[in-house]
C-alpha cells in the first residue's frame, strides 16, 4: 500500500545522513526493561530506617517507605529507573561527543513491559537527542520475549537498510537489561540470541539490574561455554559504581570492534603485545604461531 | 593550492623521478617508457621457499623496556629508551633520546625464534632509501650483547585504517580541509612507494594498512617494514582485507606471495583509497565478508554488458554517485579486477603495480584540471556533468540533478501516472524523504511522517484525503503478541488490557476474549447480586435477604450465614 509509506522521525534522520556520510556503521540496540519494578529505590544494605508497610508487585514483595525520611544519610540509594537513565545519558554523551566514533554507531532504544515498543529508532550517534532518550516506568509486567523480538527485528531492519544503502556494517551489539524475571515465556527469543551469537552475527551485553535481577537465566543468552569469566558478578549492576563500569566496559568493546576495519568482519585478530591510551596499534588480522614458523622447515 | 597543481614541487618530491608527474599531457612518457622505470635491478631476489628458521641459540634473558638502555650491535652508539609509541604482536616501538630515531624491541616469545635476527641482519645490510619508508638503520642488543631490536627512523601522523580507509567521517576528523584531489595524492605518494618498493624485490606479503602513516597528502610513513616478506621471509600475520580470494580457503599459514598476489593487494588499496571506506566486496544476502570475497560479488557496474555480479547488492545513494565520479578507464579497471568475470580477476592475468599509480595519477590531474567539478568533493551530491547528461533542480532539495535520478511515475490504483510531464520535479532520495504530513500512532504513540512520494500519491489521487484517517503504524501493525486466554497471536493494537478486580489480576486479552471476560463478568455479578434465601431478622423481625455472593463469602469463610439484617449487623 504506497499510502503506508511513512516513518518516525528518527528514520528519515538517519537515511540522510546515510546520504552523505558513506562510513561504514556499527549499530547497537538497548533492550530496556521499564516494568514497574524499575520505579523502585535501591538502598545500600541496611539504609533503611523503617517501613510503613508492604506489598506486592511485578512479581514480588515491596516495602512502603518515605524516600526523604525513612532513608538513613550516608547510604546509597536511588530509584533504578534513574539510575538506568543517568548511565544511559552517560555513555550516549560518551558516544556522541567522541570524535571516532559518533560518526560510526548508529543507537536505537527498544523498552518492554507490557509488550516490547520502539522508544528511539536507530540514529547516529551524532544525532541523537540525548534528553529524548529517558526511559519511564510503565506497567507491572515483564514481557522480556517481546522485547527480544522487537529489539531483533530492529536490528534486521537497519541492517537491511543499510544493505540498500551500499553501506558496510559491524555486527550489531544488543546491549539487555532487565531488573527482574519475564512474565512471559523467553524461551524461543533466548534460543534465538543464541543462535545469531555462535554464528558471529550478534553481540549480546545481558545485564541485570538489582538484586532481583535472575543472572542464571540471563546467562542462557550465550552459547554453552561462552559466556565471559564471572559472568554473575560482573554483569551485575547494583552499586552506583556497577553502572558505571558496565557501562565504560561497553564503550571499550565498541571502541575496541570499531578499531578493526569492517571488511575483517569477525575473523580473529591477534592483540598487540602492549595496549595503552598513547600507543598505536599497528596490528591489523591474525599473527602467526611461532611454532607454525618452525614447522616449515 | 593542490599538490597537483604544483608540477615542480612534486620533482622535487620524487626526487629521480623527475619527469614523472608533468601536467602537460604532451609531455607525458608512453606507457611503455613508464613501465621501464619500474624494472630496474632488484637488490632482493623474491624466494620460492623459506629461509631456514630455528628457535634461537640464546634467547635474551632481558628485554629492555622504557627508561633502559639498548646499544647498536657494533656498540658504537647507546640510546635510552623513551615512552612507548606502538606496537604489534611482536614488538614494541619505543621513543628515543634521538628525535629523529625509534627502537623496535621485539618481545621475548618472538625473540625465542631466529627469523626476526636474521631477517634484520638481511634488512641493515642494504641501504633502502625511499622517502617514508622506515627501513632498519642498525641492530639493537641489551646490556649483554644479545640481539632484541631494530633501530628505525621515527615518523608520525594518522593510521591510513583510520583515516582515509575508515571513510569521510574520519577524512574530516583528520583532515578536515582534504578534497579529493588530496585523496589523489595521498593515494599517489603511497602507490609510488609502493612501485618503488616493489622495484628492489621487496614484497608486502599481506599489507597493513594500520603500519602506514599520513602527515600530509605528500608525507606518508611506511613503518614495521620488518614484518614485510623479504626474499625467504615471509609475513607474520595476515589480514582476511588484503588477502587474494584464491587464498582465503587456505589454512591460514605462512607462506610467500607472488607478485600477482601483491598486485591483487595493490588493486584493492587502490580502490579503497579512492572509494575512501568502501570495500569492493557487497552480497545481498548478509553474509560473512569471507563468503563476498571468495564470490567476488562486485557491487558497481560498467553499463551495458558489463553488469555487477548477479548476487551483489546494488549500492544506492552515495557511493553510486562517488563511483560515476571516477574516470570510466579506471572503473573499468576495478571492474575487472574485482568481479568474478572480469578480464583481470583471475590469478596470474592482475593488472601491475604501476598501471594504478598511472590511473590515480591521471584522475588527479583531471581534478586539478576542473575547476568547479563536483568531482572534487569527497562525497559529492549529485552525479558528474557531461554533455549527454540533462540536469534538472530537484523542489524539494534545490539541488540539481540528472533527469534520470528524478522519480518520473507513480501508481495510483493500479494506474501509471506520470508526474513529471505534470510539473512535479522530485528527486528520488527526496521522494523518499519526509513530507510534513504525519500521523500519530495510536498504540505506540510515535508520531509517523510520510514520504514525499505518498505525499504526491495523494495530491494527486485523493485531494480531500484525510491525512490522520491512519490509526496505527507498521509495526503495531505487524507486533503480535498471544493472547494470554485463547493463545493465538494478535497483533499487539488490538490487545485489551483486563483487570480482574476479585482476583487483583491484570490480562491481556484480544478482543474476542475481552468482551467473552466482560460479559462473563457481568453474568457473575447478576449472579452474585440473585437471592440465595431470605430470612427474618431475629433482632427487629424484619425480612432480609442473603445473596449469592454473600453466601458464596459466609462459606468460603466457614462460617453460618447471617442470622440478623445489615442494618442491626451495622449497629452491633
Amino acid at each position: 500500500m504506497a499510502n503506508e509509506a511513512y516513518h518516525s522521525s528518527e528514520y528519515y534522520r538517519q537515511q540522510r545522513s546515510m546520504l552523505v556520510n558513506g562510513d561504514p556503521r556499527a549499530l547497537i540496540c538497548f533492550c530496556i526493561d521499564v516494568s514497574s519494578s524499575m520505579n523502585e529505590w535501591w538502598i545500600e544494605d541496611g539504609g533503611l530506617l523503617r517501613t510503613s508497610g508492604k506489598g506486592y508487585s511485578d512479581g514480588h514483595n515491596v516495602f512502603h517507605f518515605n524516600a526523604e525520611t525513612d532513608i538513613k544519610p550516608g547510604y546509597a540509594a536511588y530509584k533504578k529507573i534513574d539510575k538506568l537513565n543517568d548511565a544511559l545519558a552517560s555513555l550516549l554523551s560518551d558516544l556522541k561527543y567522541d570524535k571516532d566514533l559518533r560518526d560510526k554507531v548508529a543507537i536505537s532504544i527498544v523498552v518492554y513491559s507490557r509488550f516490547g515498543k520502539v522508544l528511539f529508532d536507530f540514529l547516529d550517534c551524532s544525532n541523537v537527542d540525548i534528553a529524548s532518550c529517558r526511559c519511564t516506568a510503565d506497567a507491572p509486567e515483564t514481557a522480556m520475549g517481546d522485547g527480544i523480538r522487537t529489539a531483533l527485528s530492529q536490528i534486521d531492519e537497519m541492517e537491511k537498510d543499510l544493505r540498500y544503502a551500499g553501506k558496510d556494517a559491524y555486527t550489531p551489539l544488543l546491549i539487555f537489561m532487565t531488573d527482574g524475571t519475564p512474565t512471559d515465556d523467553p524461551r524461543n527469543e533466548f534460543s534465538l540470541i543464541r543462535e545469531r551469537v555462535q554464528k558471529g552475527d550478534l553481540h549480546v551485553f545481558p545485564l541485570g539490574i538489582g538484586d532481583g535481577a535472575d543472572m542464571i537465566r540471563l546467562r542462557d543468552m550465550f552459547p554453552v561455554g561462552s559466556a565471559p569469566d564471572r559472568y554473575t558478578e560482573r554483569y551485575k549492576m547494583t552499586m552506583p559504581q556497577n553502572y558505571t563500569d558496565i557501562f565504560q566496559e561497553i564503550k571499550n568493546h565498541i571502541k575496541q570492534r570499531q578499531s578493526v576495519m569492517v571488511s575483517e568482519g569477525n575473523s580473529r585478530q591477534s592483540q598487540p603485545a602492549i595496549e595503552g591510551q598513547n600507543i598505536t596499534n599497528n596490528q591489523m588480522g591474525e599473527a602467526f604461531d611461532y611454532e607454525d614458523l618452525l614447522s616449515l622447515m | 593550492m593542490n599538490y597537483f597543481d604544483k608540477p615542480n614541487n612534486i620533482q622535487k618530491d620524487i626526487g629521480n623521478d623527475t619527469n614523472t608527474f608533468s601536467n602537460n599531457d604532451n609531455n607525458r612518457r608512453p606507457q611503455e617508457q613508464r613501465k621501464r622505470k619500474f624494472e630496474s635491478p632488484k637488490i632482493f631476489t623474491p624466494a620460492n621457499s623459506f629461509a631456514p628458521i630455528a628457535k634461537s641459540e640464546r634467547v635474551p634473558y632481558i628485554i629492555p623496556c622504557q627508561g633502559q638502555q639498548v646499544f647498536s650491535a657494533d656498540k658504537t652508539r647507546l640510546f635510552t629508551l623513551g615512552a612507548p609509541i606502538m606496537s604489534d604482536h611482536s614488538s614494541i616501538t619505543y621513543s628515543t633520546d634521538n628525535r629523529e630515531l625509534f627502537a623496535k624491541i621485539y618481545t621475548q616469545k618472538a625473540l625465542q625464534i631466529d627469523l626476526f635476527e636474521n631477517k634484520a641482519k638481511r634488512m641493515v645490510k642494504e641501504n633502502v632509501d625511499i622517502k617514508g619508508v622506515c627501513w632498519p638503520k642498525a641492530l639493537l642488543t641489551n646490556s649483554y650483547g644479545e640481539f632484541v631490536g631494530i633501530l628505525v627512523p621515527s615518523c608520525s601522523g594518522v593510521q591510513l585504517s583510520k583515516s582515509v580507509l575508515s571513510g569521510t567521517a574520519a577524512i574530516k576528523q583528520f583532515f578536515p580541509t582534504w578534497d579529493k584531489r588530496d585523496i589523489c595524492t595521498v593515494s599517489h605518494t603511497i602507490l609510488d612507494t609502493i612501485c618503488k618498493l616493489q622495484k628492489l624485490g621487496i614484497r608486502f606479503g599481506c599489507f597493513n594498512p594500520a603500519s602506514v602513516y599520513i602527515v600530509n597528502p605528500t608525507e606518508v610513513y611506511f613503518v614495521d617494514t620488518d614484518s614485510w616478506q623479504i626474499e625467504g621471509y615471509p609475513t607474520l600475520s595476515r589480514n582476511v582485507t588484503f588477502t587474494p580470494p584464491e587464498l582465503l580457503s587456505e589454512q591460514q599459514k605462512p607462506r610467500l606471495f607472488n607478485k600477482d598476489e601483491e598486485n591483487y593487494q595493490i588493486a584493492l588499496l587502490t580502490f579503497m583509497l579512492m572509494m575512501p571506506g568502501k570495500y569492493p566486496y557487497a552480497k545481498k544476502r548478509r553474509v560473512d565478508s569471507y563468503e563476498s570475497i571468495k564470490d567476488m560479488s562486485f557491487p558497481f557496474s560498467l553499463g551495458g554488458e558489463a553488469r555487477r555480479s548477479a548476487d551483489a547488492e546494488k549500492p544506492s545513494g552515495a557511493w553510486q554517485i562517488v563511483w560515476d565520479h571516477l574516470p570510466f578507464k579506471m572503473c573499468s579497471k576495478f571492474y575487472h579486477t574485482f568481479h568474478a568475470n572480469g578480464d583481470f580477476s583471475k590469478p596470474g592475468s592482475r593488472l601491475k603495480d604501476y598501471e594504478w599509480a598511472f590511473a590515480v595519477e591521471e584522475f588527479g590531474r583531471h581534478l586539478s584540471l576542473d575547476e568547479n567539478s563536483e568531482s572534487r568533493s569527497l562525497m559529492p551530491r549529485t552525479f558528474r556533468r557531461d554533455d549527454k547528461r540533462e540536469f534538472a533542480r530537484c523542489r524539494i532539495c534545490n539541488q540539481e540533478h540528472p533527469t534520470f535520478y528524478f522519480l518520473r511515475n507513480i501508481k495510483i490504483q493500479n494506474e501509471k501516472i506520470n508526474i513529471w510531464d505534470r510539473g512535479y520535479r522530485v528527486c528520488l532520495p527526496c521522494a523518499v524523504d519526509q513530507s510534513d504530513a504525519s500521523f500519530n500512532c495510536k498504540s505506540c504513540g510515535k508520531t509517523f511522517y510520510y514520504t514525499n512520494q505518498t505525499k504526491i500519491i495523494h495530491e494527486i489521487g485523493r485531494l480531500n484525503f484525510d491525512w490522520n484517517g491512519q490509526k496505527w503504524c507498521h509495526s503495531c501493525k505487524k507486533h503480535s503478541v498471544k493472547c494470554s486466554r485463547c493463545g493465538t497471536d494478535v497483533p499487539v493494537y488490538q490487545m485489551q488490557e483486563y483487570t480482574d478486580r476479585k482476583r487483583n489480576l491484570k490480562k491481556n486479552v484480544c478482543k474476542n476474549c475481552f468482551h467473552d471476560l466482560i460479559n462473563e463478568s457481568k453474568k457473575e455479578n447478576e449472579w452474585r447480586n440473585g437471592i440465595y434465601t431470605r430470612g427474618a431478622c431475629r433482632q427487629c423481625y424484619q425480612w432480609f435477604n442473603i445473596t449469592n455472593g454473600e453466601a458464596e463469602y459466609f462459606k468460603e469463610k466457614g462460617m453460618q450465614l447471617p442470622s440478623r439484617c445489615p442494618s442491626c449487623r451495622g449497629r452491633r
